[in-house]
């Protein structure tokens, strides 16, 4: 199917959606003079302003927590894989939830460039939508070979890397706000009797990545969002990747796959975890 | 004055102003620009200036740092000691700020200048002289056209230079400008150029929207329009950081171990934050998303107006090019 018959094909599902009464509010992309970008759907003369191609990057998970109501949703693999977390950690319940999905080949930036975490994405087509529209992709085998670079520096190197990508570090909270799985109301990194980042030196700056990085350990599903929101390009995607392959290779366990997984860094299980 | 200088001769012109001066250039970073201190050890100094557009954090982070020590302070014996921070008095030279950046330090000028006058941003601004290089081609995104701040400028630098094929005409705006077209890279310009200049300013179509017309367009904004774009916003601080204009900061101490010294630090904040405008004991006045979008906007082109008789935007574009969820700017002017 080619993007255009997506988008109609999306168009007429919505539409139905909301002449059958199953959804209150819809989740997709519109158009703008900047480019694709989120949008909320609230009646059936609204849907066409809906779009689908291959630059409707924003993970729409983000948005379900701000509706409370029955809510559908047009949701790629990393959409759908945050779905999946959030209904895990009880953020949303599923009953409440229609979820149009969407196989997705990767997802390229203005200048037609594909994001770096799509190259390495395994996670491309639905596993638990009401409806799939398209035809399922090939899944590529799991790698995490492009960590390698970075990897096989001397660790005075990787340190050197690490310290020069976080001085740019601007602490807009861009990436920390746009992750759908940092949905806390009230964040350790807002707590200034906890830890106070207002100086905006560079401790504070390694202080604010690496915290983030270990709250969302065996919890990120990769969707590269905080990468691609980053003003200053931080390779976040690269960061949050080599956390993910750690949780890998220590469980075998990628989040955002199977709604009855337990994420083994809130389980205990004595016979797994004695040699740790 | 006017005159003009070779393209190649930019980099020897630059390393000889950096003999005495500190000077910031736009320099290639991360696949784009950002306005850095001359590295003079550098052979190649402003190469690919010509793909330069503009940078992602404005040039006021030279008179704006995100956060710098306003004083020390500590106790002996009883009695209270404050030491004074030295702000560098290196004289600067901001080579290539672009119109646009060059109004909006014009407008932090104003708002600085009000009473408690604002010490530090002057010690480092009347120490700063700003050669703005205008633009051939518009940013994407921006909308300076239409608020009359670029992509051309009459006033506000010192020097202003104009690229016209393989020369910049250079024409001093101000006396302290002036002296610096005595340098022996410059030749004169003749008639020739400046009537290349002039087609490039006729070949730019500028339509600028009256300010009044803008903030009173502004009220006539319902509130499911504000509902819906504060449902997407996700309140970062990008297009509050990012801005050439905002300027708002807060205060506060840290104190050592024992409590007997510190220091005091400003940095710059943001009214995207939930913090920003929340009161001791907790009330806060703009407590929803809506309310602090709507205020930042209305900050912009209105408030200003009202209080300056200008707008505080000036159209770069930043904070519609870098938002991830597509606000725009340009939506709260022209619709």
């Amino acid at each position: 199917m080619k993007e255009i018959e997506i988008e109609n094909e999306l168009r007429r599902v919505v539409r139905r959606l909301f002449l059958e009464k199953r959804i209150d509010i819809f989740i997709g992309f519109e158009d703008s003079l900047n480019g694709v970008r989120p949008c909320f759907i609230k009646s059936v003369d609204e849907v066409d302003r809906l779009v689908w191609n291959k630059f409707c990057k924003n993970n729409l998970a983000l948005y379900l927590l701000r509706f409370d109501c029955r809510v559908g949703i047009v949701a790629k693999g990393c959409d759908e894989g945050a779905i999946i977390e959030l209904i895990k950690e009880n953020q949303i319940s599923r009953e409440n939830l229609y979820i149009i999905g969407i196989p997705c080949n990767g997802i390229y930036s203005e200048d037609n460039k594909i994001y770096s975490v799509c190259k390495t994405c395994t996670r491309r087509n639905p596993l638990i939508a009401d409806i799939i529209i398209g035809e399922l992709v090939d899944e590529k085998d799991m790698t995490f070979d492009d960590l390698k670079e970075i990897e096989d520096m001397p660790i005075k190197d990787r340190f050197r890397f690490w310290i020069r990508e976080f001085e740019n570090c601007i602490l807009c909270y861009a990436c920390r706000n746009i992750c759908p799985l940092c949905y806390c109301n009230e964040c350790y990194l807002d707590r200034r009797d906890l830890i106070d980042l207002r100086e905006r030196n560079l401790s504070d700056k390694i202080f604010f990545h690496l915290s983030r990085a270990i709250h969302l350990a065996g919890r990120c599903i990769e969707c590269g969002e905080c990468e691609r929101a980053c003003p200053m390009n931080i390779k976040l995607g690269k960061l949050f990747r080599k956390i993910s392959k750690e949780v890998w290779e220590l469980f075998e366990y990628k989040p955002g796959i199977g709604i009855e997984d337990k994420n083994p860094l809130i389980t205990f299980d004595p016979k797994r975890d004695e040699e740790l | 004055m006017e005159r003009k200088i070779k393209k190649e001769e930019i980099g020897k012109f630059l390393r000889r102003l950096s003999e005495k001066y500190e000077v910031i250039i736009p320099t290639e970073f991360n696949d784009s620009f950002e306005f850095r201190v001359i590295n003079r050890n550098k052979n190649e100094i402003a190469d690919g200036i010509e793909k330069f557009s503009n940078s992602k954090i404005p040039p006021k982070k030279f008179l704006i740092p995100e956060s710098e020590i306003a004083f020390e302070f500590s106790e002996i014996d009883g009695n209270a000691i404050i030491k004074e921070i030295n702000i560098d008095k290196r004289e600067r030279i901001i080579f290539g700020i672009r119109p646009c950046d060059v109004n909006a330090i014009l407008l932090l000028d104003i708002v600085k200048k009000e009473k408690p006058k604002d010490l530090s941003y002057f010690k480092r601004r009347e120490r700063t002289l700003l050669f703005s290089l205008e633009c051939n081609t518009l940013c994407k995104n921006s909308f300076c056209t239409s608020l009359g701040t670029g992509p051309f400028i009459e006033s506000g630098a010192d020097l202003r230079f104009t690229d016209i094929g393989d020369y910049y005409l250079v024409k001093a705006l101000t006396d302290n400008g002036e002296k610096f077209l005595n340098f022996p890279e410059f030749e004169n310009a003749d008639k020739k150029d400046k009537i290349l200049r002039d087609k490039m300013v006729k070949n730019i179509d500028t339509k600028i929207i009256g300010h009044e017309e803008i903030s009173e367009k502004l009220e006539e904004i319902d509130e499911e329009y504000w509902d819906s774009i504060a449902t997407r916003c996700i309140e970062c601080y990008i297009c509050t950081l990012l801005c050439p204009t905002c300027y708002c900061f807060n205060v506060f101490d840290t104190l050592s171990v024992f409590g007997n010294s510190g220091h005091r630090i400003i940095f710059q904040d943001s009214c995207m934050s939930r913090d920003f405008s929340r009161l001791a004991g907790g009330e806060n006045p703009r407590r929803e998303r809506r309310e602090r979008l709507r205020n930042r906007i209305y900050h912009k082109l209105k408030y200003f107006v009202d209080r300056y008789g200008r707008l505080g935007c000036t159209g770069c574009g930043r904070c519609v090019s870098l938002c991830p969820v597509g606000i725009d700017m340009r939506e709260f002017i022209f619709e």
